[in-house]
């Protein structure tokens, strides 16, 4: 799970993904069931400064009720199977993710395997001639996978975000560049588009580049936000954090829950980046330039006092409270047993960190066992922080992509896209219904990013329970909160993708590890600086794919549909931040 | 022809991927899709990188830092050691030859390193020093991932097999003139071992300057890219889709190395006679 805050585009993936994301990926799949309960892919964490434009409607009430118009008791009607396609002889090759071959007899002795099998066979009764083989490939390398798809050699399915390195301007040059089918006339015939699900909608939309799709849905989860050890909470007396509350409740609440060996909150250097965000760094740094190669430009010192203050006050969390368990080799895996522990009472990742699914000793179920006491009594979620400023929105949802090989045929690539449609529906819901059976345990059911299904919970009839009843109202209530957050407007929406993905994030990562960990009296206005000028030189050494009329076009809707968004979201941001620096940067040069 | 073998292996797995990738370094290099040549754009992109200078820079550090540390280090310590009694030796030489994972040593290490609960910083603090930050100063790090190379005694083993290769007549005979322990060091074990000093050298500049699992598993660059070598610098490129840029920075630093090795070939003579 890639953490890092979303840069504004076209910013190179970003060099986290190296040894944290090889912690990262705690083994995800998607909907397939291959030997027990069903993984979901947990993904980057939002709460950067762009994402997707548009006014999201209003979700909260909409997960609970579609999910609970899903349920009815287990073994509920099956939907009615379609018609038996046209024999045609297809081989996928898989890793095993999301889709593994058939079970062989012995495997299905395990019931999450029958369900899958039964599934696989149900769908394959419907395409005969297809057939599933397994090879051995890392999907999660993204070197593996570039090299096996420059080989031909590389599986039938493929984690969409791993190719471009879990940010989205990677992702669309890697898609721009041929790694991915192209797969626009599937998603309308096998029903993605009208099939998701409302809270996913608006951000699976985005995902068109230059018109066109590469990849499908594969799980959508509400993104970032703070896990906190609510037990730990009401025995220091202390008030529980609420959506809306902002940083310095966060480093008042660090403040209060730090003591003995416990300290406030555990945090990467990303977590820096989280806070700068929500005060709009990244938006307010990158402005357009279309009179230059690349298009961009970057401004740190214009603002630098209010950024220095924001880093100065995280620093103030680290060195002066000693709230902060940090490290500069802790990855997420630290991060989380840190939590589990008790060595932290907070953590910032993905949601799905709470609903990992139950049994192993890393899961946040596991508190309970060891606590004796329910989940809901020891661990509480929320949203990110917003900035003093006003500013919010800052946690924002995301969507994991499938891919496929560019190497399938049509008729391969039409059956891929129709299995994974498939698993993503009628699939689903009867491996579901298997693990229920075989655990009664509803938060296998609706484990990692299944709170949140992709499809329309409303047409996944059958499903047991629902994740209300799972994870409890108050946590899926958190949830549904944060569905409701709407999409910032992001670059990638309305300016076309590059196929080159430019300079990369690391001069920013750089100097925010620097921030994070360096102790001692630190210069951030000089750093601001040093980072503008390097940031820019290397931009200096890009040329633009994008012709410049159509960039110009881009940026201004772009930026206009931020101007609408953040007018009506967050006003104090608006009018603090926001409306200055548009009207002195953006306005002049795009006109 | 019973080389022919070996050549064209080199010839595949050595000189062919050379030549390919200066090839590319003039493209604009697409996993798929029609490839353009493009000239020097790359070579003048990195050159005008900033974070490229500041890898040479992290690079070379680290190099320096390894050959003092981890390559000067063990020659006196495999000439000390051989005054030990020949069993204490044979045992010294059994623990360093104990096989140990590379990875999972470097896992070790970094929590060793964990400046909150980490083996050094309870030491540390211990001896009643202030809180170490180790793999958290920008200052610091180099010698931190260093470090633990000196403890592993790298080539030392080699010495001491070299050092037993000395005839004993040119010791007694040094003894017989008057020569101190040092003196014979200088004049006797010192130039015997040149040979070998002349060809590990070379290993380890090449080495210590495409250094990238210690520091990718132990800090990921960080902290502020002060641990951010050459080669980590050309992954993260590579993971970028930049692959004719990674490939002319790899250019470079393959010219820098070789014009390294070639000077040093240059001022070290090995002849021990000469």
């Amino acid at each position: 799970m890639q953490h890092s805050e979303e840069s504004t585009q076209p910013v190179a993936p970003k060099s986290e993904m190296t040894r944290r994301h090889f912690l990262r990926v705690l083994a995800v799949g998607s909907v397939a069931v291959t030997g027990g309960a069903a993984l979901a892919a947990c993904g980057v964490g939002g709460g950067g400064t762009n994402q997707a434009a548009g006014s999201t409607p209003a979700v909260e009430g909409r997960i609970d009720n579609a999910v609970a118009q899903a349920t009815t008791s287990v073994g509920g009607a099956a939907p009615t199977a379609p018609a038996v396609a046209e024999r045609v002889d297809v081989t996928f090759t898989t890793s095993g993710w999301p889709y593994g071959p058939m079970p062989d007899a012995k495997a299905q002795k395990d019931p999450g395997s029958k369900a899958y099998a039964e599934a696989l066979q149900e769908w394959m009764d419907q395409n005969p001639g297809v057939e599933i083989k397994q090879v051995e490939f890392n999907v999660w390398g993204q070197q593996d996978l570039v090299t096996g798809i420059s080989g031909g050699t590389a599986p039938s399915f493929y984690p969409g975000n791993v190719i471009g390195g879990w940010n989205d301007a990677g992702i669309r040059a890697a898609m721009v560049q041929g790694l991915t089918a192209d797969v626009t006339p599937l998603i309308d015939k096998y029903g993605f588009n009208s099939q998701i699900a409302d809270y996913a909608r608006p951000i699976w939309e985005k995902w068109a580049v230059n018109g066109k799709y590469y990849a499908a849905p594969s799980s959508y989860n509400i993104g970032t936000g703070i896990h906190y050890r609510l037990d730990m909470i009401k025995e220091k007396g202390l008030k529980e954090p609420e959506p809306g509350w902002t940083w310095s409740d966060v480093r008042e609440l660090a403040k209060g829950l730090t003591g003995g060996k416990t300290k406030g909150i555990t945090l990467q250097s990303w977590g820096l980046g989280m806070r700068l965000a929500a005060n709009g760094f990244g938006l307010l740094n990158q402005i357009p330039a279309p009179d230059t190669g690349w298009n961009w430009r970057w401004d740190y010192t214009s603002n630098a006092q209010e950024w220095a203050r924001i880093v100065n006050e995280i620093r103030g969390m680290m060195f002066e409270d000693k709230s902060i368990l940090a490290d500069v080799s802790f990855g997420d895996g630290e991060i989380w047993s840190a939590f589990q522990r008790g060595e932290a009472a907070m953590h910032n990742n993905t949601v799905v960190y709470y609903t990992a699914t139950p049994g192993g000793e890393s899961s946040t179920v596991a508190l309970e066992k060891k606590l004796n006491k329910p989940l809901e009594e020891i661990v509480g979620f929320v949203q990110q922080p917003n900035g003093d400023n006003g500013r919010n929105a800052v946690t924002q949802a995301q969507i994991d992509l499938i891919a496929f090989s560019p190497d399938l045929d049509e008729t391969a690539l039409d059956k891929a896209v129709s299995l994974h449609a498939f698993m993503m529906g009628p699939g689903f819901v009867r491996q579901k219904q298997a693990v229920y059976e075989a655990t009664k345990d509803l938060k296998r059911v609706y484990d990692w990013a299944n709170i949140t299904p992709v499809f329309d919970p409303t047409t996944l009839a059958g499903l047991p329970g629902s994740p209300d009843e799972a994870w409890g109202k108050k946590f899926m209530d958190r949830v549904r909160t944060a569905a409701a957050i709407p999409l910032v407007p992001k670059d990638a929406w309305y300016i076309p993708a590059e196929s080159e993905t430019g300079p990369t994030g690391n001069a920013e990562e750089d100097m925010r590890s620097r921030w994070f960990y360096e102790r001692g009296k630190l210069d951030v206005v000089a750093d601001l600086k040093k980072l503008e000028q390097t940031r820019n030189q290397q931009a200096e050494g890009f040329t633009s794919g994008v012709d410049d009329e159509e960039f110009t076009t881009g940026a201004k809707a772009y930026y206009q549909a931020h101007n609408e968004f953040w007018q009506k979201q967050s006003p104090e941001f608006y009018e603090q931040a926001f409306r200055p620096w548009y009207e002195k940067n953006i306005v002049p040069v795009l006109g | 022809m019973f080389l022919i073998p070996a050549i064209l292996f080199q010839l595949a797995w050595g000189w062919y991927p050379l030549v390919i990738a200066f090839l590319i370094s003039f493209t604009n290099a697409r996993p798929r899709g029609d490839i353009k040549f493009d000239g020097l754009q790359h070579y003048v992109r990195m050159f005008n990188d900033p974070l490229v200078a500041q890898s040479f820079r992290v690079t070379i550090v680290y190099a320096a830092l390894s050959i003092v540390l981890t390559f000067l280090i063990p020659i006196f310590v495999a000439i000390l050691l051989m005054e030990l009694p020949r069993r204490a030796m044979r045992w010294m030489m059994l623990l360093w030859f104990l096989p140990l994972s590379g990875i999972a040593s470097t896992i070790l290490w970094r929590y060793a390193y964990n400046a909150q609960y980490g083996l050094l910083q309870w030491m540390a603090t211990s001896l009643g020093l202030p809180p170490q930050p180790f793999l958290n100063s920008s200052d610091q790090v180099l010698f931190w991932l260093v470090f633990p190379g000196i403890l592993l005694f790298g080539p030392g083993l080699i010495y001491m097999a070299a050092l037993q290769g000395v005839p004993s007549s040119y010791y007694e005979a040094a003894e017989v003139e008057g020569a101190s322990f040092w003196r014979k060091i200088w004049t006797i074990s010192l130039p015997r071992l040149r040979p070998v000093i002349s060809m590990l050298l070379i290993f380890a500049v090449i080495g210590s300057l495409q250094e990238f699992n210690w520091p990718t598993i132990m800090t990921g660059g960080g902290p502020g890219g002060a641990s951010r070598t050459v080669v980590m610098y050309i992954y993260s490129l590579l993971r970028s889709l930049r692959y004719a840029d990674a490939t002319a920075l790899a250019i470079y630093l393959f010219a820098a190395t070789m014009l390294i090795v070639v000077l040093g070939r240059i001022f070290f003579k090995e002849d021990p006679d000469a």
